[in-house]
């Protein structure tokens, strides 16, 4: 009995998990320059631990991310070719009022995309007051985006 | 069954409240009254002024790369500020500071913040310095989405985003750190440097590479200069109080 009982709560916290983490959205067609070779599929998602989709939040408040399927790690340093990218390692892109990249390109170095390649997962975010719109993005060594691994969540800053 | 679930429903709230048997250390501890209050001021008459200089063939001034946002405007002459020499090879951003030589003295924290822009895509001042409980202010004065990311040894790291047009943001080093860095993991050229100090004694070189060094009580002190790629050096000099004293020092390129 307790061994059912154990496996009945690891399957509830797996399902909410999975209910928390909501499924990847589908990505529009991204703006940046495709990567010259894309990056093998990975099986994993990204998702916000905080906040949740519809919250309101603080003008200055924590973001947390989580992700199943991959390992975040943090990047290399110096130059690396398609070659030394590792497989299944990741690290986190916040994207601020902005949707997910198409998978494959890699994630502009720039507004409004903020790199985690120290491979943490936690940032203190400054909003103005109003709605926003949260991205979560993963890329691999080269900060190429992976199939299905980004979310969004809609959230609005109380002033 | 119940017994079980209750088991587990202890163990879970024991973890997540981190025990119940211990007071918080502060509880017990007397008011931060404890710690002792400032008992000197910088109003004394020493002086030290002095020049760093560069010693073989100054680099060229480097452009920053800043093509991948659109939004970065660079200021007209904006370069790299990880080595500047001047024409007289005066080095810029030095930051020089009083290692040793005031005993046990203490000094008010300024109630003044220090005020750290971003602008241009870069950090301005490149390099500065604050006392040890500080605020400095980080102003985001550019159109684009900054993050600041400290690096601290000896203080709590922290990163922040902060897009165009929210306000100021406060923090606070509370130890003393030298060459503590700050980096944009947007913007990846972009980096500062402050120096925590405990004291209001340093200064940081300008174009020229002079500085000064005002309000010194009489005595013999340690000197130290520190440039984030040219390296630490120290000077012992006497400060009479009569009359300011000169200080010189050059750096040689790094091998």
């Amino acid at each position: 009995m307790g061994n059912r009982i154990v496996r009945a709560v690891v399957l509830g916290a797996w399902t909410l998990v999975v209910a928390a983490c909501g499924g990847a959205e589908t990505p529009p067609a991204g703006s940046s320059t495709p990567a010259a070779k894309p990056p093998a599929a990975a099986a994993g998602t990204v998702f916000f631990v905080s906040p949740k989709n519809g919250d309101t939040i603080k003008p200055m408040s924590t973001i947390e991310f989580g992700s199943t399927g991959a390992t975040v790690s943090p990047v290399p340093k110096g130059e690396l070719t398609p070659e030394q990218v590792r497989a299944g390692m990741i690290h986190y892109h916040l994207g601020v009022d902005t949707d997910c990249l198409a998978a494959g390109v890699a994630i502009p170095k720039a507004d409004p995309w903020i790199h985690f390649g120290d491979g943490k997962n936690v940032i203190e975010q400054a909003l103005a007051p109003g709605p926003h719109r949260l991205a979560v993005q993963a890329g691999d060594d080269l900060h190429r985006t992976l199939p299905g691994m980004c979310q969004v969540i809609n959230v609005t800053v109380a002033p | 069954m119940r017994g079980v679930v209750l088991a587990i429903t202890v163990v879970v709230a024991a973890a997540g409240c981190g025990g119940t048997s211990n007071q918080p250390a502060s509880s017990s501890a007397p008011p931060a009254a404890s710690k002792a209050a400032p008992t000197d001021t910088a109003d004394g008459p020493g002086v030290i002024t002095g020049t760093i200089t560069f010693e073989g063939r100054p680099p060229a001034a480097r452009p920053l790369p800043m093509d991948s946002d659109p939004k970065c405007i660079p200021e007209p002459g904006s370069a790299s500020e990880v080595l500047v020499v001047g024409p007289d090879k005066g080095v810029k951003n030095v930051f020089v500071y009083v290692k040793d030589g005031l005993g046990a003295r203490t000094y008010a924290v300024p109630a003044t913040p220090v005020m750290l822009e971003q602008k241009g895509c870069r950090y301005i001042p490149h390099v500065f310095g604050v006392q040890a409980g500080q605020t400095i202010q980080v102003a985001n004065n550019d159109t684009t989405l900054h993050n600041v990311h400290a690096f601290p040894k000896n203080n709590r790291e922290f990163n922040f985003g902060q897009p165009a047009n929210v306000p100021a943001v406060p923090r606070v080093f509370d130890k003393p750190e030298i060459g503590l860095p700050f980096r944009c993991d947007v913007h990846g050229w972009m980096s500062a440097f402050v120096n925590v100090v405990s004291h209001p004694f340093f200064a940081v070189t300008n174009d020229t590479g002079s500085f000064e060094i005002k309000g010194l009580p009489p005595g013999a002190y340690t000197i130290e200069l520190w440039h984030e790629r040219l390296g630490t050096q120290s000077q012992p000099v006497t400060v009479d109080g009569k009359t300011p004293t000169t200080m010189k020092a050059s750096f040689k390129q790094p091998s």
